[in-house]
């Protein structure tokens, strides 16, 4: 019922510290570790964690695990590398995790 | 208090002055050995003319600065040769430099010979005009992660910058061969070049820049996808004696034709990165590692899943000044990879070494590089399932104390490998 006058965010769902904009979403259709993940072009106010090569479903990759900037809470990981041809548009972009992120209207 | 002192014996009486007495390049000489750069700017406050002979030494200066304040410091600072406008990665609110700045300082710093300008997103190719049209002494410029260039602003800095060196492009991924082909017929003098990320770079872009450009030292086309052997065997060629940094980060056309040809013409490579290039063979490793061996010190090829023990073996052994090793997901490896070195006499060089997620690399194998690396100073071990710091302390192997080890990604790995 109420109007949105300002971007759509989504926040921390511990702290509610905004992380991400709803227009940098670019697939819905992500499985994260603990369900349905969001694959966004930018997060903000996170922290990267260390680089590590693991093998996912779809190939290797080097990610990052991504933490609330605030109160460290994973939100999800980002792609900082993919070994498939298929796979490249994933790098540099963040998966944040439904169950993990609230959104909000600012 | 002898007021008189200060005149000293013989003396007149005249008050001699130094600003009178000394000339501009006598002060100069006194300005040269003033070593810090805050007795310099001391130096300037004394009188207007010693502010002048400071302001027009000045070489160097790092700024963020308005059209304004550049105006004024390109006043002051007339013969000024470096001037560094790089940005901060961080988002930043400062919106950076423009093309309006761009043609103050093109106006301004004639004697220009070097421009950072790294991340500075806000310039255009009418900003590169500018520097190509004023600031025809330019030898490096650096204008990586500069998004919006194109071809057209490029090509006007080629042909206006004949002496450039060196030029960092990282993340224009506007451009496409025109670039190169700008650079090879306008830019002879090219020794760096710096094309990470630069997408639309293809073989024939590599080819133009090797008919041109022979002295080429350094080159970055790591993420450059589209490129192959054909293109990457020009530049080996035409480079063969002056090239020693070739980046190649997933370049996944890249195969052994290209590492035979690094091997046959680049006998002074001391980089070479090719993590990701996955069709590179074991055998050609091993003609480049024979080939450079006395040259290369520092090689990535993580990811590269034909790397075998024995070519390996005959890297650690042929390549004895190698500081930095990357064979990170090279599955095959095993520790027999590292068995004959504790049959050799000397030590390795090696400073920095990757085996992450080598799941066939137990303790064993560790334990012999513990022995015979006594320069190690990073190890990283991650995802190695057989490799724990349990393991390591219960077999008892002793790594230099400057050693650090990465078991889980908590410790930050040196760039040096990138």
């Amino acid at each position: 019922m109420g109007e949105t006058i300002g971007p759509r965010l989504y926040c921390c769902c511990n702290c509610r510290n905004q992380v991400s904009l709803h227009d940098d979403i670019i697939a819905k259709t992500f499985q994260g570790r603990y369900g349905r993940g969001f694959l966004f072009s930018h997060a903000m106010n996170i922290v990267v964690g260390p680089k590590e090569d693991r093998h996912l479903m779809t190939g290797l990759h080097t990610v990052a695990d991504v933490y609330c900037g605030d109160c460290h809470e994973v939100l999800g990981w980002k792609y900082e590398r993919a070994y498939e041809a298929s796979q490249k548009y994933k790098e540099g972009k963040f998966i944040l995790e439904k169950s993990k992120i609230v959104m909000e209207n600012f | 208090m002898a007021s008189n002192s200060i005149h000293g014996n013989g003396v007149s009486g005249s008050k001699l002055c130094i600003n009178d007495v000394l000339r501009d390049d006598e002060l100069r000489s006194v300005l040269g050995r003033v070593e810090t750069e805050k007795d310099k700017e001391t130096f300037g406050l004394v009188c207007k003319r010693w502010l002048r002979l400071q302001s027009t030494e000045r070489k160097k200066l790092a700024a963020r600065a308005g059209p304004h304040m550049l105006r004024k410091m390109a006043d002051r600072f007339t013969r000024l040769v470096e001037l560094d406008l790089a940005q901060s990665v961080s988002r930043s609110f400062y919106p950076g430099v423009t093309d309006s700045d761009l043609a103050v300082i093109a106006n301004g710093f004639t004697c220009l010979k070097i421009l950072n300008l790294y991340n500075c997103k806000g310039i255009t190719d009418a900003g590169m005009k500018a520097i190509g049209e004023g600031l025809s002494l330019l030898e490096s410029l650096d204008v990586s992660y500069c998004r919006k260039l194109t071809d057209k602003g490029f090509s006007a800095v080629a042909k206006g910058c004949s002496g450039l060196r060196i030029l960092h492009m990282a993340g224009c991924r506007f451009v496409t061969d025109g670039v190169l082909e700008a650079l090879s017929k306008n830019c002879r003098s090219l020794e760096e070049l710096g094309l990470q990320g630069c997408t639309s770079i293809t073989d024939n872009g590599l080819i133009y820049l090797a008919s041109g450009c022979h002295r080429i030292r350094f080159l970055d086309i790591n993420k450059c996808s589209n490129v192959s052997d054909v293109g990457v065997s020009s530049i080996s060629r035409a480079c063969s004696s002056s090239l020693k940094t070739l980046k190649l980060l997933d370049c996944y056309k890249i195969g052994d034709e290209t590492i035979l040809s690094l091997a046959e013409c680049c006998r002074n490579l001391e980089t070479l990165i090719v993590g990701g290039c996955r069709d590179v063979s074991a055998d050609a490793i091993k003609s480049l590692a024979t080939a450079c061996g006395s040259s290369l010190k520092n090689l990535r090829m993580d990811w590269c899943l034909n790397i075998s023990d024995s070519s390996l073996r005959c890297v650690l052994s042929q390549c004895r000044n190698l500081e930095a090793l990357d064979i990170g997901c090279c599955e095959e490896l095993t520790d027999a990879s590292f068995q004959f070195i504790s049959n050799e006499e000397s030590a390795l060089s090696l400073k920095i070494l990757k085996v992450g997620n080598c799941p066939k690399i137990t303790v064993t194998g560790i334990g012999i590089l513990a022995g015979k690396c006594s320069s190690l100073q990073y190890l990283d071990v991650r995802s190695c399932p057989y490799i724990t710091k349990a393991g390591l302390d219960e077999a008892g192997f002793h790594f230099p104390e400057s050693c650090k080890i990465n078991f889980d990604g908590s410790i930050s790995e040196p760039a040096v490998l990138l």
